[in-house]
């Protein structure tokens, strides 16, 4: 028979903010907790690949986007936002404490996917921004939940937002990555990788999968490769031509480094120059979300569409491959 | 001192410029003084005027000029080098007189002096002539060398054309225009046939170039006129073959009629005493049935009379043979013991050929077999053969299926008709565990179906074997049969049932027709099934970029495979669908491989493909508005397919692919899914989610 398990895309993770447990969600809903330590210190012995507690979104929508806080693990899904309990989730019985619904979109059947989450703490007030489906950048409050502001330009939805201190950048599917002032809620500019010649691939169209920003640099990718910006000149500095000629979905600044991780056989890692430093081969046929941590332990995680979830303790190899649903017996 | 004499030179030249323009200016005023007549006055000076308007020094350089052009220059280089020597003499003489200081050498210094001076002079002079000597030279040599460069460039030009003109006769040369690859008919022939309105003799029979054009004229009109003929031709035997075929049915429902009418007759008959169908005293055969056949013969006799009359029974095979076995029985049993121990030795020294003698004692048939004949509602008839084997202890079966329709088909094959009737019952191992052992001692591993028939699980069943216990000795009993016949009667018309609709579904999809879900009838497809054909699991296996279906648990080698081509302009997919054996009750599984350009792409490796793959496979329940629909599942699944693959081409290239699909947005979320959900209210593509 044929059953979901084959076709599992694990869209979003997130790691607990004590590093110790690693939180996935997928296409279908499913929302499964690992138990990192026990996995990671167990491993001589045929450790357990499987999750520790799995459960189901309300609505059985899928995990779009997910984020922590010290309290809460966040998860974006199509048109809600929950809030779920940390603690509840470590013990295995997932306790939903909150949830924001997004304002309701105009037209019928047009769902509003939540793709890009990330939370800011200002004055001890915690900001949740999202970034959604319908072209809009949401800000709640998450004293309250309210809706704090909206960011409003993008001619289409948003794949990922992402910030550094007052600078935010957001990617999108009509073919820009904008950066705003948070300060001002102003829009400062604008950079489409389509329009650089070096990386331009017309025939896998123009839209941005992924942004990251940090106070040097601006790296984003999707239909046209990977490229990095300088964020004083916001000239490109770098072009990223060693993957394969297919959509990127995910690009992270790390260090001195950048990960790039999208349709492809291979995760890479790159210096700022564009030279490959590593190359992970991954058990997806596409990776769609990629999320590190540095303590407890050093752990990047890696997951898109398939069953199973690469863990790397180095950024060069995989160490352990995890599963998202037990493989049929 | 040279400086000295330098300073001097110049001062007296300035003064000689001087005195000269004085001089100018006296002769003019004498002039004016002298004259009286002032009008010749005025002409003389005009006429002098070119001359004297020029001031002294210009005179003097072209006085100098002229000189340069006139002198030697050779001569002019000895006069200088003598000038050089003059001079050094000069200083000499002076030194040496400096030196000693003879009388009045002061005067002589003075002489000397001014010999030297006018050495520097002519010196000086011939300095001035040699520079404009060398301006004058060098002027003419940029006066020829820009002779020289025009001469160049105009060559260069003149190559260029030259290279431009073979160029354009090589293109001339070359040119093959496109008749040349048309067999033209003979010039003689073409007059003959062609009406003169084409062939035009006035004007062709002088122009070769309008006879040709003329030719080819005539070539277009009579394969025009041809392909008409073709289009003819072919309507004229479509609707022959529609005829035939409609003359087949008619011919096919005949059968069932013919059929009734001797059922009808017979009694007529047996008074008559005629007998078309010559049946044999059965009692004969009965008697001689081993015990597990003799169960299935009377139960689906039984069943047949009470409740089924579609169902007819029979016995084949050699009754004298029978007999020579029933009567043997009793010896071989008491021999058995003793036998199975040679069988061991036998095997333990392993040669070949007591493998093979092994084997042929293992597989012994009883002589007689039972026929059951299920006649379906079409017309179509199930034959299955049961043989009973003496040794192995087991029954098989050999399931025919004959079509009502000529057709022939390899979904027929044999193999997959009846495999999994009931769940997990594929017939690969003998449901007899002792054969295991049995088998293994004459070096086999397992059961060669297709030669001695499959053995089931529900065969033995029907045979009142029951192996599901553990006890040694399995013995038939009646009520084991009884009670199963009518449930293994009814799986058995269902699956065949379901088969032959299977069948007819295959026929469509090889005309390329493919019926739409109830609630997908509006919706146009702008793709077409191009192909269609039965595949295999080796197939599959063996191609490379379906490596990951191997491990797949979707699918078995049990399975029927079959490989589809879906196709619009140079885009191609192909579907390669595993039915399974119970189809429609277990859903087909499609796997899809994109062709695209060089590159070939498979949920493997594009997401696209994956979630296509998801979207028929797994909620192909939602193409279906009720139960009686499950038979063309798989019609709906490949229509859904196909529309997917619509919208998927769209999303590549929505100007060369447009797609008339509602469709809200193209892409949505992280993943940039194709809204590939069908909701049939709004006749809208959307993303699942």
């Amino acid at each position: 028979m044929v059953d979901k398990t084959p076709y599992n895309c694990v869209l979003s993770q997130t790691f607990s903010p004590c590093g110790n447990y690693l939180v996935c969600g997928n296409n279908y809903g499913n929302i499964v907790v690992y138990n990192l330590t026990n996995i990671l210190n167990k491993s001589e012995n045929n450790p357990k690949k499987s999750p520790s507690c799995s459960f189901t979104s309300p609505n059985h929508e899928q995990i779009c986007s997910m984020v922590s806080t010290n309290r809460f693990c966040i998860t974006g899904t199509v048109g809600v936002i929950y809030g779920w309990e940390w603690d509840s989730l470590k013990e295995g019985k997932p306790q939903l404490q909150w949830k924001i619904n997004l304002p309701s979109p105009q037209k019928r059947f047009d769902q509003i996917d939540i793709n890009s989450l990330f939370v800011t703490e200002d004055d001890q007030v915690k900001y949740l921004y999202a970034g959604c489906g319908d072209n809009k950048i949401y800000v709640f409050s998450l004293e309250d939940g309210k809706l704090v502001r909206t960011f409003e330009g993008h001619n289409d939805y948003l794949h990922s937002i992402k910030h550094c201190d007052w600078q935010m950048v957001s990617g999108s599917e009509d073919g820009t990555a904008r950066l705003w002032d948070l300060r001002q809620y102003a829009l400062t500019a604008m950079v489409e990788p389509a329009s650089e010649h070096s990386l331009a691939r017309p025939h896998l169209g123009k839209w941005i999968g992924d942004v990251d920003v940090n106070s040097n640099w601006l790296i984003c990718g999707g239909g046209s490769r990977a490229g990095l910006w300088d964020m004083r000149s916001l000239e490109l500095s770098a072009a990223f031509s060693e993957t394969h000629d297919a959509g990127v979905h995910v690009t992270k600044l790390h260090e001195d480094s950048v990960m790039i991780g999208g349709n492809d056989d291979f995760f890479y890692r790159f210096d700022l120059k564009g030279e490959v430093l590593s190359k992970i081969e991954t058990s997806s046929s596409t990776i769609y979300s990629a999320v590190n941590i540095e303590k407890p332990v050093e752990v990047l995680s890696l997951a898109g569409s398939s069953n199973s979830i690469d863990l790397c303790t180095d950024l060069s190899y995989r160490y352990q491959v995890l599963s998202f649903f037990d493989e049929a017996a | 001192m040279e400086s000295e004499i330098d300073e001097s030179l110049a001062a007296k030249r300035r003064k000689t410029e001087i005195s000269e323009r004085d001089s100018n200016n006296d002769i003019v005023s004498e002039d004016v003084v002298s004259s009286d007549d002032y009008d010749t006055f005025l002409q003389d000076y005009l006429n002098r005027r070119p001359k004297n308007n020029l001031p002294l020094f210009e005179r003097v350089i072209k006085h100098e000029e002229d000189e340069a052009k006139e002198r030697d220059p050779a001569e002019d280089l000895k006069l200088y080098k003598d000038a050089c020597a003059d001079f050094a003499d000069c200083v000499m003489d002076i030194t040496e007189i400096k030196a000693s200081k003879p009388d009045g050498w002061k005067e002589k210094i003075n002489e000397l002096r001014k010999e030297a001076a006018f050495i520097t002079l002519i010196m000086k002079k011939l300095n001035r002539v040699e520079k404009t000597r060398t301006k004058i030279s060098r002027e003419r040599i940029n006066k020829e060398r820009h002779q020289v460069d025009v001469a160049q460039l105009k060559l260069d030009n003149l190559l260029c054309e030259i290279q431009h003109l073979r160029k354009e006769i090589d293109k001339c040369l070359k040119f093959k225009s496109r008749p040349l690859g048309i067999d033209l008919i003979p010039v003689q022939e073409f007059y003959d046939k062609a009406p003169a309105s084409i062939s035009k003799p006035e004007v062709t029979k002088v122009d070769e170039h309008k006879l040709q054009l003329a030719r080819l004229e005539w070539e277009l009109t009579q394969r025009k006129e041809l392909a008409t003929l073709l289009n003819d031709l072919e309507d004229k035997r479509s609707h022959i073959t529609e005829q035939i075929e409609k003359k087949e049915k008619d011919l096919n429902s005949l059968a069932p009629l013919i059929k009734e009418v001797l059922v009808v007759t017979q009694p007529l008959q047996d008074k008559l005493g005629i007998s078309p169908f010559k049946t044999l005293p059965m009692s004969d055969y009965t008697s001689l049935l081993p015990e597990p056949l003799y169960f299935l013969y009377i139960q689906a006799i039984a069943f047949s009379d009470a409740c089924d009359k579609d169902i007819s029974v029979d016995i084949k095979g050699s009754v004298s043979e029978a007999r020579r076995v029933k009567s043997h029985q009793y010896r071989e049993e008491v021999k058995t013991s003793e036998e199975d121990s040679e069988l061991e030795e036998g095997s333990s020294s392993g040669t070949k050929k007591n493998f093979e003698a092994g084997r042929q004692k293992l597989f012994t048939k009883h002589p007689l077999s039972v026929i059951l004949k299920i006649l379906l509602k079409d017309g179509s008839k199930l034959d299955l053969q049961f043989n009973y084997y003496l040794n192995l202890h087991i029954l098989t079966v050999i399931p025919v299926l004959n079509l009502a329709s000529s057709s022939s088909h390899g979904l027929l094959n044999s193999t997959t008709l009846l495999s999994n009737l009931f769940q997990g019952d594929s017939g690969v191992e003998s449901p007899n565990l002792k054969n295991y052992y049995q088998l293994k001692k004459v070096g086999l591993e397992c059961f060669n179906t297709e030669k001695y028939g499959t053995p089931y699980v529900w065969v033995q069943k029907m045979g009142g074997l029951n192996f599901i216990g553990i006890d040694g000795k399995v013995e038939p009993k009646q009520d084991v049969s009884r009670a199963n016949m009518p449930v293994i009667i009814k799986e058995l018309k269902r699956r065949c049932h379901y088969r032959l609709s299977l069948i007819s579904l295959m026929e469509d999809f090889e005309r390329g027709v493919i019926a739409p879900p109830k609630d997908m009838r509006s919706i146009k497809l702008c793709c077409s099934l191009k192909a269609w054909k039965c595949s295999s699991w080796l197939e599959i296996s063996e191609n490379s970029s379906l490596s990951h279906l191997k491990d797949s648990c979707f699918i078995s080698p049990n399975d029927m495979f079959f490989k589809g081509v879906v196709s619009r302009d140079d885009a191609k997919l192909n579907m390669y669908i595993s039915v399974k054996c119970d189809y429609p009750l277990s859903p087909s599984v499609i796997f899809m491989e994109m062709e695209c350009g060089n590159e070939k792409f498979t949920s493997k490796n594009s997401s696209t493909l994956r979630d296509m793959e998801r979207e028929v496979n797994i909620y192909w329940k939602e193409l279906l508005t009720s139960r009686t629909e499950a038979s063309s599942s798989l019609s709906y699944q490949i229509f859904k397919t196909m529309a997917c693959f619509d919208i998927l081409l769209e999303s590549i290239d929505p100007e060369k692919f447009s797609s008339n699909k509602n469709i809200l947005r193209l892409h949505r979320g992280r993943n940039r899914s194709l809204p590939f959900k069908f909701v049939p209210e709004d006749l809208l593509f959307v993303q699942r989610n």
